[in-house]
């Protein structure tokens, strides 16, 4: 009789162990479509998360950007009628902190991101630095800016000291009144004597971290700044003088609908500090608020009123060019109206054509702001642009992703303990047992991932058209980029979970991982 | 008693003028497996050292709980041991790297098991090429020695039924068509004929037998039918995780008829 004799089991090639594979999978296509689907679902979850917050920032960028020269001309409107209020120079020069170069739309983002109530007014058109209009318009010396911006930071700091604190404590040391007269107060010796027993009575710490140090900005440079800013604002009112005297006294509206390049010569002799770009697409505004004020002066006319009432079905009471034209959605309308105003015994002419242009680019651009919402979006691109809170949302996404993968596939290995231990007891190795696992596992990883793939981002877009319509706009790299870390995500989360189990049960003496449930 | 087991060349129990008659194939020494259940400790076995010799049929006996399975899965080298050796043709199971377990485990050893552990996603055909593939034998190759197997256990007409479609005894008949395929020279059974009736038993017995005196195969069968004693040329009886007695069949043949008779 022939010994036993002992060798080591043959190791098997990837290929057998891809055959083996196979042939288990498609029997057990049911309970691993179970599995996949749950893994789909879950990877379904954070591609929806990743797409939609992408596409709807991307939208909500591009309709921003869209609606830039319209808001560039509503700012330059502001900007020559009267001078900046207080509050916006202070945050202005608190602010300037960083020179602003290139692209304009990137200096936007980075100087308005910080305080974004302020932002719309404190930052000049398209970005542009408005403390060099200031410095201007003040004649302040380098020493005395450096002081001022000091002292403005301070003073933002003060602020904020007041609006963080407790109800209680913010109404005794303001006396209920805002923080800029609270402490424009304290500037009297005996108020703010008052002011210290206040804060030692509270136990709180003093703004600015030192008495002494608020002693002497209210004191000293509060003062000065207060004076800074007078001398802006009468700058500023010099400046828009000399403007409207260029172009005879007109209104800021008709100063704007002026040639570019004189507009740009009289500003810039003015004082002003500005992007010539952002002149560029003003031009069409100025027309426009011509053809406002002609629609508005027929609509006025009783005889017009009367025909609007019966064509168009307005109240009389309600009629007003801007619910006119909201309702002039076509060609024939827009005919009808010029017809109208024409046969007035006064007539008055207009464009069909431009009539129906007007119209449909106010209800665009009543869109585009609706879409845009009421914060400025993040001029970067990518998952980083992404507001906050949706960025906590995938971040949570990506954990329930995280969970559910795990779970799915750890379910799925642990209910085949039994099976690992008898292909151990058939003489399987390790290696084979891991490696059948390791093609399963991401296989059905993979499979999961592109089906979750296709479902979320499907969905995302379905969400982006239904919310947004033809104003979605879907970035493709950042959508491409996302997809890879889904796929990723989930392939990689669903062979791990599925190989750690079963390298646990593997490891085992048969009859080990048998006992194992 | 581990040093001194070593020194003796063969199984104490076995009487000293049979020692080189009777070739051996497993030898346990000492065997101790236990489990720890809090802080008290569970014997499944104590010492047991035992003797399985080359082609025999041996029974092994004992009510419920008394250590068969365990007995049997710590010659199979199937489990871990708390102490004591297990050696199989005078080689130290616990020396054995994984890949050598793999192999003995493969082309060695033939395990049936009670549940039968069929692989249930699999077809009778592919539950026992299975072994096969592990031992890297051709896919064809491996087919064609299936049908053969699943043929000497009387199953070639249903190659294709997955475990699921099939009676306890065809199930066990497809687990020894998979023990039988890579030629083992030991035949490890564990309560096999236990989940089937009377007459399913019979042949597996029958097969079992069939297999011991046709083939040469060593067969250890872990149990508690008494038509097993019929077959079998040792019994061994095992209670409390110790060997109570072990008898050659010679000596009980007026018991065995009677049991038989019983039944």
């Amino acid at each position: 009789m022939k010994p036993i004799t002992v060798k080591e089991q043959v190791r098997l090639s990837v290929g057998r162990c891809f055959g083996l594979a196979l042939s288990s999978m498609s029997y057990r296509f049911f309970r691993s479509m179970v599995t996949v689907s749950v893994l789909a679902l879950a990877v379904a979850f954070l591609a929806h998360m990743l797409t939609y917050g992408m596409i709807e920032h991307r939208t909500k960028l591009s309709a921003y950007n869209e609606l830039r020269d319209s808001r560039s001309h509503g700012e330059w409107v502001t900007r020559l009628t009267a001078p900046d209020p207080e509050g916006v120079i202070l945050a202005n020069i608190a602010l300037a902190l960083r020179p602003t170069q290139g692209d304009p739309d990137l200096s936007t983002m980075l100087e308005v991101a910080p305080s974004k109530s302020r932002g719309e007014h404190g930052r000049g058109v398209g970005g542009t630095d408005r403390t060099a209009e200031y410095k201007v318009w003040s004649g302040a010396s380098a020493d005395e800016w450096a002081e001022a911006q000091a002292a403005a930071r301070d003073v933002e700091a003060v602020y904020q000291y007041f609006q963080g604190l407790p109800p209680a404590a913010q109404a005794i040391l303001t006396s209920g009144m805002e923080p800029s007269a609270a402490l424009a107060r304290l500037a009297r010796p005996e108020l703010f004597e008052a002011f210290e027993g206040h804060l030692a009575e509270l136990r709180l710490e003093p703004p600015l971290g030192d008495i002494a140090v608020l002693k002497r900005l209210v004191q000293e440079s509060q003062p000065r700044l207060a004076a800074l800013v007078d001398r802006i604002q009468a700058g500023q009112l010099r400046a828009i003088g000399r403007v409207r005297e260029a172009f005879g006294g007109q209104s800021p509206r008709a100063i704007l609908a002026a040639p570019p390049a004189e507009l740009v010569k009289a500003l810039a002799d003015a004082g002003f500090h500005f992007d010539s770009r952002t002149l560029d697409g003003l031009a069409r505004f100025a027309r426009r608020d011509a053809l406002l004020a002609t629609l508005t002066r027929g609509l006025d006319q009783p005889a017009v009123k009367t025909a609007v009432v019966q064509k168009i079905g307005l109240e009389r009471a309600n009629i007003s060019t801007s619910r006119v034209l909201e309702r002039i959605d076509s060609a024939s309308r827009a005919d009808w109206l010029a017809g109208v105003l024409s046969d007035q015994p006064q007539p008055i002419q207009v464009e069909a054509t431009e009539v129906l242009t007007l119209a449909n680019d106010l209800r665009r651009e009543a869109r585009l702001a609706q879409a845009v919402g009421d914060e400025v979006p993040d001029q970067r691109q990518g998952l980083l642009a992404v507001p906050p809170w949706m960025q906590w949302l995938i971040a949570l996404s990506f954990l329930v992703c995280m969970v559910g993968v795990a779970n799915a596939m750890t379910m799925a290995v642990t209910e085949r303990f039994t099976e690992i231990a008898t292909m151990k007891c058939l003489g399987a190795m390790n290696g084979v047992v891991m490696t059948l696992f390791l093609i399963e596992s991401s296989m059905q990883g993979l499979v999961g991932a592109i089906a979750g793939l296709i479902l979320g981002i499907g969905l995302a877009l379905v969400r982006g058209l239904a919310g947004y319509g033809d104003l979605v706009a879907v970035p493709g790299n950042d959508l491409l980029l996302g997809s890879g870390v889904c796929l990723a995500a989930g392939m990689v989360l669903a062979v791990v979970a599925a190989v750690g189990p079963a390298w646990m049960a593997a490891r085992l003496a048969p009859m080990e991982a048998m006992r194992i449930e | 008693m581990t040093m001194n087991a070593q020194v003796q060349p063969v199984a104490p129990d076995l009487p000293a003028g049979q020692a080189g008659a009777r070739p051996v194939i497993i030898r346990t020494l000492g065997l101790v497996k236990s489990y720890p259940m809090g802080d008290k400790v569970t014997y499944a076995l104590r010492d047991v050292t035992a003797t399985i010799y080359r082609g025999e049929f041996i029974a092994i006996l004992g009510p419920s709980g008394s250590g068969k399975t365990t007995f049997f899965n710590m010659i199979g080298a199937l489990d871990s041991l708390t102490e004591g050796r297990v050696l199989i043709d005078e080689v130290d199971v616990a020396q054995l790297s994984a890949a050598e377990l793999a192999f003995l485990r493969c082309r060695k050893i033939g395990y049936i098991f009670q549940s039968y552990n069929l692989i249930r996603y699999m077809t009778a055909l592919e539950n026992v090429t299975v072994p096969m593939a592990f031992a890297g034998v051709a896919p064809e190759a491996a087919r064609r020695r299936g049908m053969e197997l699943l043929a000497l256990v009387g199953l070639a007409d249903r190659w294709t039924h997955r475990p699921i479609e099939m009676s306890g005894g065809q199930q066990q008949r497809v687990a020894i068509a998979r023990a039988l395929c890579n030629q083992p020279m030991v035949l490890l059974c564990d309560e096999p004929t236990a989940n089937l009736d009377l007459k399913t038993g019979a042949d597996i017995l029958e097969i079992l037998k069939h297999l011991n005196k046709e083939r040469g195969i060593t067969i250890v069968c872990a149990t508690h039918d008494h038509r097993l004693l019929n077959v079998c040329d040792r019994m061994m009886w095992i209670r409390d995780g110790r060997i109570e007695r072990v008898e050659d069949r010679a000596n009980i043949t007026v018991r065995v008829g009677r049991i038989g008779g019983q039944e």
